[in-house]
């Protein structure tokens, strides 16, 4: 039921695990030593003769559970918190390895779903649910032998029962599985999220319904979302009711025949009252502690989607790494006959050469789906299983070592974001050693430094609700990192093609700031946007057709002149691209397709 | 926004009004649950320790079975009580959360100053959830008073001892707990969504960490933040586990009195009353010492008093209503200033909107574009000067006109979870689906709607999902206000995420409303001043005339025909 790998990867809560189920036992054991000394106070009221040191014994036996729960609490929080970060490290890590491949598109919500929840999850099985487990049929064992001493019927009584609860809970455990295993994954789990989001949304756009005059129909939407996630909620609990009853029953079933035998050893003489109660009141403890395992029976089964979908995930295949060349400061990039292909079929890239001199803003130009994003990887070093030959330096970029590549080139596209964290994390994950001058000085270098001050200096937390940082803002920052990371090669895809012109514009300007130190590679769908380079490459179709500066570009290459004009008269609204052509995006900037 | 009122935590409850019949269920169960435990308790005491069963001495015969029977009684009615005390918590606390959003919603609510915070809601949606405590108190508490109610018929003074017991203990373990794991608590929830936001960021961002190699030291992080999580959270449970033991601690002392002072004269049959008296008191214990209701109150408590204060809100008076405007005679700002919470945005700001004219007006300032788009639309107000639509006093008119009249279109087009129907009939919620698809053509989503059913398309997560690119929500933003059928329709910054190519095919959407409608378009850029009648600038808070009645440029026929890029 539950898989190795897994375990292997959650093995640093062991000990905390261990530790708890120590205590559970301990625990319960000590709930038992209770059973004996209420047995002892009712059979000596019962005898007219109340037994003192059991009265008092019994409370200050219950009040030993207080540091016994303290520890255990601790011990449980523990195994936890380490079997969930174990979990989340080894899924960030490979997500991390994965993040250029295809995958990581195909398998991105998993991934933030097994290290959310089914991290979270995994720790409630390994911290909590199997420790109870082990603590609660460690009991059974000492009780069966004991009563073995005192009374051969009883114990094998006891056994029978225990062994008939555990069978119902493994019975209830299958078929739990079997319907978490048939459902959607997490189905309960989205119903709820959806509903709280839902609940949140509306109340956060309150004063949007107001202005529609529709804030009733959605008050009774988020109403009805609500209702129907309590709904499953509860079907959840009853289900899990169901097995309690069930168990209990069969243990209140065992626990009575173990109360006869008890009382007929008593009738005739073989036990005194005192041990007879005793005996009965230890047994049905242990019984009930074994048949209310069935309360961790959804977490099992939820636990064992989560290690599913762990195993698959870490099982996927990383792309291969290899490679020992050693980069220089200074060495040349260049692309020399590049063909890809992503499907061994139609070819996004084919026979492209181009430059990246060492200093100095170089753009590549080509309309949606003419394969700059494709360029912008290979160029990057994120795809390597091209045809033809990128080198740096004289040697083939993809014999140098990833970490090498990615030193080399800095790749900043659509999807680079800022961390929730403040600008000074930001800047250093780009270099850690990075001191204060020098984070000022980058933020100099885009424009940025100004409005940092003002809104409280290099600590000013992005993960702040209250945070609204511009477009240009977000973009120039990320600029600002990219400028720290100190690579040589700066590789910029497409990230002010869908900015608007004013914050665009600002972003241009940090760009042709930074281009003075470094190689820049910007690839953009505008011409206007790629004005100031050194020089052009124009794509289209996945071929280089044309090269040269802007204006020779534009007195040479008709299809740029056109392009060029056509966005001119468009930006100028003097003539428009039909309206017609908004479609559903299907990735990438494929929506701008004409 | 926090105060304290005597009625926090009394209010919520007055929600459990309409689930009453539910409650009473619940409550009969558990008495039901009390009886056969008890029963069963004494029968099993009883028949161990052979006691003479007084006038039950008959039932003797039948021990075992009557054993099994109230045994199985007892645990098909316990499980009963626990499924309908469910069942009645979710129905009250979905009821909670409705007032909580229509309060959220009622016209001119003070909560709108608040309502953007993110985190705010989010703390309002936790304490909803905090008061699944309190209204599982309900049923336990009166539960457990009836029990005590029906063991008068056994033994008076025990109910009365219990009940004392009962009174004296809870309220100290309660207040214990609450005073020492309160700031805990909070502490830990919030490193816990900490971790979890963390996490979920690193895999979001996992490109740019690997481009900058800076997993370690985020991871290590991460690590560093469990630890103090694991630390605040296992003290609270620690603690509330010690408390909880405690507390049993002195209810099984106070039961072993009750037991012994009174086991031996207080009831009718001799030794099989001890044994009775004894199963009562034990399973009446046990049924009103519900431990995490008790741990848990404070926390609870104080988030009753979050609810209250948006349960309490009185919303802003209604002012006397002039006739409604039924002919759109255009809008009007009059040398307005006015204030947001930070202090005056506009002073001296003065724009006439002409009927079926598009104006528009540059603005680079968030502020300013805010309360000069909200002054239309009721959110905020003039501080001196008007501003009139149709030449009526804004605060003059009635709610329902106002709504009537004007609509927004803002800057990331709120979307709702659910399908793209829904989220477009927020504009009219009676529209057809012909006149959603009309809408949508209007709106310059023609492309859009023909590519099969995109009405029944699901909106998972709007934030995530690819298929809405920005100018696709901002379209659908547009199909609203065109569906609302309102005659002025007020832009706050619509093009503000949107490219430059995907700006200039919006605004040419935004051109074609004219005559029909009358649009005000308030933008960072300059370029909807050539769509625009009229256009102005913001210069520190107040209106500049930029041009007036400028000739729109005719775009028909000039379309090129190169390669779009």
């Amino acid at each position: 039921m539950f898989d190795r790998r897994v375990w292997e990867v959650v093995r640093g809560c062991e000990r905390d695990s261990l530790s708890y189920a120590l205590l559970c036992f301990a625990t319960f054991s000590l709930d038992a030593v209770c059973a004996v000394l209420l047995a002892l106070v009712i059979t000596s009221v019962l005898e007219g003769a109340p037994s003192w040191p059991a009265v008092a014994a019994l409370p200050l036996a219950l009040l030993l559970r207080a540091p016994l729960s303290y520890a255990r609490s601790a011990r449980r929080v523990s195994a936890q918190a380490a079997a969930a970060l174990e979990a989340n490290g080894r899924l960030c890590e490979k997500y991390a390895r994965l993040c250029w491949a295809s995958e990581a598109d195909d398998y991105g919500p998993d991934f933030l779903w097994c290290a959310g929840e089914g991290a979270r999850r995994l720790g409630e099985l390994f911290g909590e649910v199997l420790p109870r487990m082990i603590g609660a049929l460690a009991l059974a064992l000492p009780v069966t032998v004991a009563t073995l001493f005192v009374c051969w019927q009883v114990s094998v009584t006891f056994f029978v029962t225990a062994v008939a609860v555990l069978a119902s809970l493994v019975t209830g455990a299958a078929s739990e599985r079997n319907r978490v295993m048939n459902e959607r994954i997490d189905d309960m789990h989205a119903v709820s999220a959806s509903a709280a989001d839902y609940f949140a949304i509306v109340m956060r756009e309150s004063e949007t319904l107001r202005d529609y005059h529709v804030e009733s129909d959605f008050v009774e939407l988020a109403a009805a979302r609500g209702t129907k996630a309590e709904h499953v909620r509860l079907q959840r609990a009853e289900r899990g009711l169901m097995l309690i009853t069930f168990t209990l029953a069969v243990g209140t079933c065992g626990a009575v025949v173990v109360g006869h035998i008890c009382s007929q050893l008593s009738r005739a003489g073989e036990l005194s009252p005192l041990f007879a109660l005793a005996l009965a009141l230890v047994c049905a403890y242990a019984t009930a502690r074994i048949a209310m395992l069935a309360i961790s029976i959804p977490h099992m089964a939820e636990a064992e989607v989560a290690q599913g979908c762990m195993v698959e995930l870490l099982a996927l295949r990383e792309p291969a790494e290899h490679g020992s060349a050693v980069a220089e400061p200074g060495d040349h990039l260049a692309l020399s006959h590049v063909s890809y292909s992503h499907d061994g079929e139609d070819e996004a890239l084919f026979d492209v050469s181009l430059d990246v001199p060492a200093v100095g803003l170089t753009a590549v130009v080509g309309p949606a789906g003419s394969g700059k994003t494709t360029l912008a990887q290979v160029l990057s070093g994120h795809v390597t299983d091209y045809e033809g030959t990128v080198f740096l330096g004289g040697k083939q970029f993809r014999d140098f070592p990833r970490t090498a590549r990615l030193r080399y080139v800095t790749h900043v596209d659509g999807a680079s974001g800022l961390v929730a964290a403040s600008v000074r994390e930001n800047l250093q994950m780009a270099d850690l050693s990075a001191t204060e001058a020098e984070m000022w000085s980058v933020l100099e270098t885009v424009g940025l430094d100004s409005e940092i001050r003002r809104r409280g200096g290099l600590d000013y937390d992005l993960s702040a609700a209250d945070v609204e940082l511009s477009q240009s803002e977000r973009l120039r920052l990320v600029f600002a990192r990219a400028l720290l990371h100190n690579s040589p090669v700066l590789v910029i895809d497409a990230l002010m093609d869908d900015v608007n012109p004013v914050d665009g514009e600002r972003a241009m300007m940090a760009l042709r700031a930074i281009a003075r130190y470094k190689a820049v590679v910007y690839l953009t769908r505008h011409p206007s946007q790629a004005r100031f380079a050194k020089l052009e490459y124009v794509l289209s179709g996945g071929r280089i057709i044309a090269s040269g500066t802007h204006e020779a570009l534009l007195a040479s290459c008709e299809e740029y002149r056109l392009a060029f004009e056509e966005q001119d008269r468009a930006l100028s609204l003097t003539a428009m691209p039909s309206d017609q052509t908004v479609v559903l995006a299907k990735g990438g900037d494929a929506h701008a397709a004409n | 926004m926090r105060r304290t009122s005597p009625f926090a935590r009394v209010r919520p409850f007055a929600l459990s009004r309409r689930t009453a019949p539910q409650l009473v269920l619940t409550v009969c169960l558990g008495v039901l649950a009390w009886v056969a435990a008890t029963a069963f308790a004494a029968l099993a005491c009883a028949m161990v320790t052979g006691v003479n069963l007084g006038p039950f001495e008959a039932a003797g015969e039948y021990l075992p079975v009557s054993l099994l029977s109230t045994g199985a009684l007892a645990v098909t009615a316990g499980a009963a009580y626990h499924g309908k005390k469910d069942a009645y918590v979710s129905e009250t606390l979905s009821r909670l959360r409705t007032a909580v959003l229509v309060a959220v919603c009622a016209p001119k609510s003070p909560w709108d100053e608040e309502r953007g915070d993110s985190m705010l809601v989010a703390e309002v949606s936790n304490s909803i959830a905090a008061q699944r405590v309190f209204f599982e108190a309900i049923p336990i508490a009166l539960a457990s008073a009836c029990c005590a109610l029906l063991m008068v018929c056994v033994s008076p003074v025990a109910a009365l001892l219990s009940l004392l017991t009962l009174v004296l203990v809870l309220p100290v373990v309660a207040a214990v707990s609450g005073r020492l794991t309160l700031g805990l608590a909070t502490k830990a929830l919030s490193t816990e969504r900490g971790i979890e936001a963390q996490a979920h960021d690193s895999i979001l961002r996992s490109r740019d960490l690997v481009q900058y190699e800076s997993g370690v030291p985020r991871n290590s992080r991460l690590v560093s933040d469990m630890g103090i999580y694991a630390r605040t959270r296992s003290k609270v449970l620690g603690i509330r586990s010690a408390c909880i033991a405690c507390g049993m601690a002195a209810l099984a002392l106070c039961w072993a009195l009750i037991v012994v002072f009174l086991g031996q004269g207080a009831l009718p049959g001799g030794h099989a009353g001890v044994c009775v008296l004894a199963s009562a008191t034990a399973v009446l214990f046990s049924l009103a010492y519900r431990p995490h209701v008790i741990v848990e109150h404070a926390q609870a408590r104080v988030a009753a008093e979050v609810i209250d204060v948006v349960l309490t809100q009185a919303p802003a008076q209604e002012q006397p209503v002039a006739a409604d405007v039924s002919v759109f005679g255009g809008a009007e700002v009059h040398a307005v200033a006015s204030s947001d919470v930070q202090g005056e945005v506009l002073h001296d700001a003065s724009l006439v909107i002409e009927p079926g004219s598009v104006v528009s007006v540059q603005c680079d300032d968030d502020r300013e574009r805010a309360v000069l788009c909200g002054l239309f639309l009721g959110h905020y107000e003039a501080d001196k000067g008007f501003v009139a639509l149709s030449g009526v006093r804004i605060e003059a008119m009635s709610e329902e006109s106002l709504r009537h009249t004007v609509v927004p279109v803002t800057r990331k087009t709120p979307l709702f979870t659910g399908t793209i129907r829904q989220n477009l009939r927020i504009g009219r919620p009676s529209a057809s689906d012909a006149d959603l698809v009309d809408a949508c053509r209007e709106a310059g989503l023609a492309s859009f709607v023909s590519e099969g059913d995109v009405l029944g398309l699901e909106v998972d997560d709007p934030e995530l999902s690819p298929r809405l690119t920005a100018e696709v929500r901002q379209r659908i933003g547009l199909a609203r206000a065109i569906l609302s059928d309102a005659p002025f329709i007020v832009m706050n910054d619509p093009t503000g995420d949107l490219g430059p190519l995907e700006e200039a095919r919006f605004l040419r959407s935004v051109e074609r409303l004219a005559p029909a409608r009358t649009v005000l378009i308030v933008t960072r850029t300059d370029l909807a001043e050539r769509i625009a009648r009229a256009s102005y600038k913001m210069e520190s808070g107040s209106l500049r005339a930029a041009s007036i009645d400028q000739a729109v440029p005719d775009m028909d026929g000039t379309r090129g025909s190169g390669v779009i890029f």
